[in-house]
């Protein structure tokens, strides 16, 4: 049985202004679980020290809050040693740069797969598009 | 005129002392980038990633070093600051590989490569990224932030460094476990 991560919350201890590196941006119960089949999947793959990383954290934290009961959460950190699961994603989707994130169907079908910052109304869509099917 | 002669051999030995005195420049002083031209007076002899660097590790059959990071990265400039200024770091890494200094922004599809390397051997794979690299390509162990003495958790340079020296005897095993890069220098 897998569980994916949950009560997601951003780190109280860091500077989200910055590219200071004080730690996992996203905390979370069970935060090395990988794709679980069955609902949408949201993946983060992110940096500690990276900018963008955490403003897409705070993103993935909003998106969390709304759609924590249709949608797994996913967390990647790849400044820490990552679960077996973890590692199948990264082998398979991470190109190089950070952050990176995916929208995986409930089969796993990528219904959005992009690296950098991207708006959240792109990500809804996505989730949107795979609950409604 | 005999004075003249004098102080003139004092004014060249003088000179000739003090530029003795200074530590010996390294091979980024040629570059432009902010980032590599900061770490010139650092007692570590970093060269950019070049050719020279992979010919210097092949001749002399060492591991690279490579440090990848950019001037508004903190952590990097504190592992310049305290680890590659710290004078035994700085002798072991002379004495045992061929250190090569890397500018994140300079360098984009290079750095994706060496990440996504990191990230695939499940080491890890944010800034600083600490790589160590067989002369024929092969990124077998990498790190993050690396003080210059073990503190809070964390290993030391020496530490890792003393494992990616170890590794590097095994050459099996670093064909098991290691990623080819595609190096274009």
């Amino acid at each position: 049985m897998l569980f994916a991560i949950d009560n997601l919350k951003l780190n109280s201890k860091l500077d989200y202004t910055s590219d200071s590196l004080d730690g996992p941006l996203i905390t979370g119960d069970d935060g090395q679980s990988g794709f679980v089949p069955g609902k949408p999947n949201y993946v983060i793959i992110y940096g500690e020290g990276c900018f963008n990383s955490k403003r897409q954290a705070q993103r993935t934290v909003e998106l969390y809050n709304k759609y924590r009961a249709q949608v797994h959460f996913v967390v990647i950190d790849l400044d820490i040693q990552r679960s077996p699961e973890q590692q199948t994603l990264v082998k398979q989707y991470y190109n190089g740069y950070i952050p990176h994130v995916l929208v995986l169907g409930p089969r796993g079908e990528v219904l959005y797969n992009q690296s950098g910052e991207v708006d959240s109304k792109i990500i809804e869509n996505a989730f949107k598009e795979s609950l409604a099917r | 005129m005999r004075e003249r002669v004098l102080l003139v051999l004092v004014a060249v030995l003088g000179w000739t002392s003090c530029a003795a005195a200074q530590p010996r420049p390294n091979h980024l002083a040629d570059e432009h980038s902010p980032y590599l031209r900061r770490t010139v007076g650092q007692p570590v002899d970093w060269y950019p990633w070049s050719e020279d660097a992979f010919q210097r590790a092949t001749t002399l059959n060492r591991p690279i070093l490579l440090e990848v990071g950019a001037v508004w990265c903190p952590w990097c400039d504190l592992m310049d600051r305290d680890t590659y200024t710290h004078p035994e770091t700085a002798d072991l890494i002379n004495q045992h590989f061929v250190a090569v200094k890397v500018d994140f922004d300079a360098s984009p599809k290079l750095v994706a490569q060496l990440q996504r390397a990191q990230a695939l051997l499940n080491l890890p794979a944010g800034l600083p990224l600490t790589s160590f690299i067989t002369p024929d390509g092969k990124l077998y162990l990498g790190a993050g932030y690396l003080p210059a003495e073990h503190k809070e958790g964390r290993p030391s340079f020496r530490e890792i460094a003393d494992e990616a020296l170890a590794r590097f005897a095994d050459k099996q095993k670093i064909d098991q476990q290691s990623f080819q890069l595609e190096i274009e220098k």
